[in-house]
C-alpha cells in the first residue's frame, strides 16, 4: 500500500464517533458544571466587536508584533518629522540635508532634462528666498552657503542647457522654403514679457531676428518625421537670462532675480510645450 | 439545562482560545462542542474502551475547565494543543494508575476484548480490509510514531500543534512523521505480502 492510500485509510478513523445518547447527556452535565447552576443569561453570545477588540488585543501583546509596531512607529515617525522639519531647514542647519536629498529624489524622478532644468531653476528661487529672509549680518555662513547653492544650482542648469545645444540640431527656419515646418515662435522681450505667435499669426514664416527694442525672437521647429525641436536662440536666451539672474542676486535684488528665473522657466515651457 | 445550540456559524479555534483566556462560558462550551468527538477519538484509539474513553473525554473537559478557571492558559499556545495535551496526560494517568493495561491487538485473549468493547472499529473493519491491516500495522508501530501519525491523520493536528502536545520541536514532529509512515508502509506492505502468501497456500491445500 503507498502513502496516499494509507493516509484515505487513517482518515477514515475519523468516523469513529462517541454515540449521540452520551454526548447529549454529557453536554448537559457539561454545562451544569460550567455554568454552575447560575441562569442561562450567564450564557452570552460572542459578540462581533468583543472578539475584534479581543483579537486586537492578543495580536498587539505578542512581543514580537508591539516590538514590531514600535519600531515602526518610531521609524515611520522619525522619518516623517525628519522630513517636516527638513523642508525648513537652511543651508548650514543640521537637517538641511534632509532637504538635499528630497530634491535630489525629485530630480531622479524627472526623466525629461526640460523638466529637472525647471526643477532646479524652482530650486534656485527658494535659495533666493532662503536669502531675502536671511539676517545675512548674524548668519554669514549660512549666506554663503545659500549664495553658494543658488549659484551651484544655476551653473548646473547652464551647463545643461550648452548640452542641449550641442545634441540638437538647430531648427530655425528663416526662409519659407525651408525643410522645416514652423509651428510657433517665442518672443522674449528684456522686461521679461514673453509674447508667443502660432503659425498662422505669422504665415510660414518664423523669424529670429532682434528688434530695436531688445526682443528675442526665437523658434521651434518641427521636422519632417513630427519630431519638435527646439531651436537654439531659446537655450542661448535664457542662458544669458540665468546671468542676468545672478547678478540680480549679487546685487541683492532678490525680487527680481525670482521674476527673472521665473521667466527663464516660462520661457523653457513654451519652448517645450510647442 | 438545554445543550448549547451550534447551529450558528463555529467561531475560530483561535478566537474560542482567546476567550477561554477571559474565563468565558459560553466559549468553553463552544470549544466542548466542537472537540467533544476529536478527543473522544484520540482516548478511544488508546484505551480500547467504549466506556473508558466516554469517562475519560468527560475528565478532560473538566480538567480543561479547572486550567481555564485557574487562568492558567498562558502555558498553552493554541485550544487543540491545550485540549490533546489535557487529554495526553489524561491518558497515561490513566495507565500509570493500574486501572487498565494497554492491549496489544497481537494478543488472541486481548483480541476478543477489544473487539467486544468496541463494535464501531469492528463494523469499520469488517467493511474495509485494507484499514484491518493498517490498524494492525499501527499497534506494531513505535508508540512515538503511532501518536504522532494519529494526532496528525486522525485528529487532524498541524506540525505545531503536535510539537505542543508532545513537548517537541516542529522539526523533530516532521521527523518523526515522515519515518512513522515509511514504517507503516513497509508493515502494509509485508503484511499484505504474507496474507496473500497464506491465501495462496490455502487454495493450493484445498486443490
Amino acid at each position: 500500500m503507498n502513502e496516499p492510500a494509507i493516509i484515505q485509510k487513517l482518515k477514515k478513523l475519523q468516523s469513529i464517533q462517541p454515540s449521540k445518547e452520551w454526548e447529549t447527556k454529557q453536554s448537559a452535565v457539561m454545562e451544569a458544571q460550567v455554568y454552575n447552576g447560575s441562569a442561562p443569561a450567564a450564557k452570552r453570545e460572542l459578540g462581533f466587536f468583543s472578539n475584534f477588540l479581543l483579537v486586537l488585543k492578543a495580536t498587539f501583546s505578542q512581543p514580537g508584533i508591539m516590538v514590531g509596531t514600535i519600531l515602526t512607529i518610531i521609524i515611520v515617525g522619525g522619518g516623517l518629522t525628519t522630513y517636516v522639519v527638513g523642508r525648513q531647514a537652511k543651508p548650514g542647519d543640521s537637517l538641511y540635508f534632509t532637504k538635499e536629498i528630497n530634491d535630489q529624489v525629485k530630480l531622479a524622478m524627472r526623466f525629461d532634462r526640460e523638466e529637472q532644468n525647471k526643477l532646479k531653476l524652482a530650486m534656485a528661487q527658494e535659495r533666493v528666498t532662503e536669502m531675502a529672509n536671511l539676517d545675512k549680518e548674524a548668519d554669514k555662513e549660512k549666506a554663503e552657503a545659500i549664495s553658494k547653492e543658488f549659484k551651484a544650482t544655476l551653473n548646473n542648469v547652464k551647463e545643461e542647457l550648452d548640452k542641449v545645444s550641442k545634441e540638437n540640431s538647430v531648427a530655425v527656419s528663416v526662409k519659407k522654403n525651408n525643410k522645416t515646418t514652423p509651428v510657433a515662435s517665442v518672443a522674449v522681450s528684456n522686461n521679461n514679457n514673453i509674447d508667443k505667435t502660432t503659425p498662422d499669426d505669422q504665415g510660414d514664416n518664423v523669424a529670429s531676428t532682434s528688434s530695436e527694442e531688445g526682443t528675442f525672437s526665437v523658434a521651434t521647429g518641427q521636422t519632417k518625421d513630427g519630431r519638435i525641436e527646439i531651436s537654439e536662440p531659446v537655450n542661448v536666451s535664457a542662458r544669458q537670462m540665468i546671468e542676468e539672474a545672478e547678478t540680480l542676486f549679487a546685487n541683492a535684488d532678490y525680487d527680481g532675480t525670482i521674476d527673472k528665473l521665473q521667466a527663464v522657466s516660462e520661457l523653457l515651457d513654451s519652448a517645450n510645450n510647442k | 439545562m438545554t445543550s448549547t445550540s451550534t447551529s450558528h456559524k463555529q467561531p475560530s479555534d483561535r478566537l474560542l482560545f482567546l476567550r477561554l483566556k477571559t474565563k468565558d462560558q459560553a466559549a468553553f462550551m463552544r470549544a466542548y462542542e466542537a472537540h467533544r468527538a476529536g478527543i473522544y477519538r484520540f482516548i478511544y484509539f488508546r484505551v480500547n474502551s467504549e466506556a473508558e474513553a466516554q469517562d475519560l473525554t468527560s475528565t478532560v473537559f473538566l480538567k480543561v475547565w479547572s486550567v481555564v478557571q485557574a487562568g492558567k492558559l498562558k502555558d498553552y499556545r493554541s485550544l487543540k494543543g491545550l485540549l490533546y495535551t489535557v487529554a495526553r496526560h489524561t491518558v497515561i494517568d490513566y495507565y500509570r494508575q493500574g486501572q487498565e493495561s494497554e492491549v496489544s491487538l497481537d494478543d488472541e485473549t486481548a483480541q476478543i476484548e477489544v473487539i467486544d468493547d468496541r463494535l464501531d472499529m469492528q463494523a469499520l473493519m469488517e467493511q474495509d480490509g485494507d484499514l484491518k491491516l493498517i490498524y494492525s500495522a499501527l499497534d506494531q508501530l513505535k508508540p512515538e510514531y503511532r501518536e504522532v501519525i494519529m494526532l496528525h491523520f486522525v485528529s487532524e493536528l498541524s506540525v505545531k500543534e503536535i510539537a505542543e502536545v508532545i513537548d517537541k520541536k516542529p522539526g523533530n514532529v516532521r521527523v518523526i512523521l515522515h519515518r512513522g509512515l515509511e514504517a507503516l508502509r513497509k508493515l502494509t506492505q509485508d503484511e499484505g505480502e504474507e496474507e496473500g502468501e497464506t491465501e495462496k497456500l490455502s487454495k493450493e491445500s484445498n486443490n
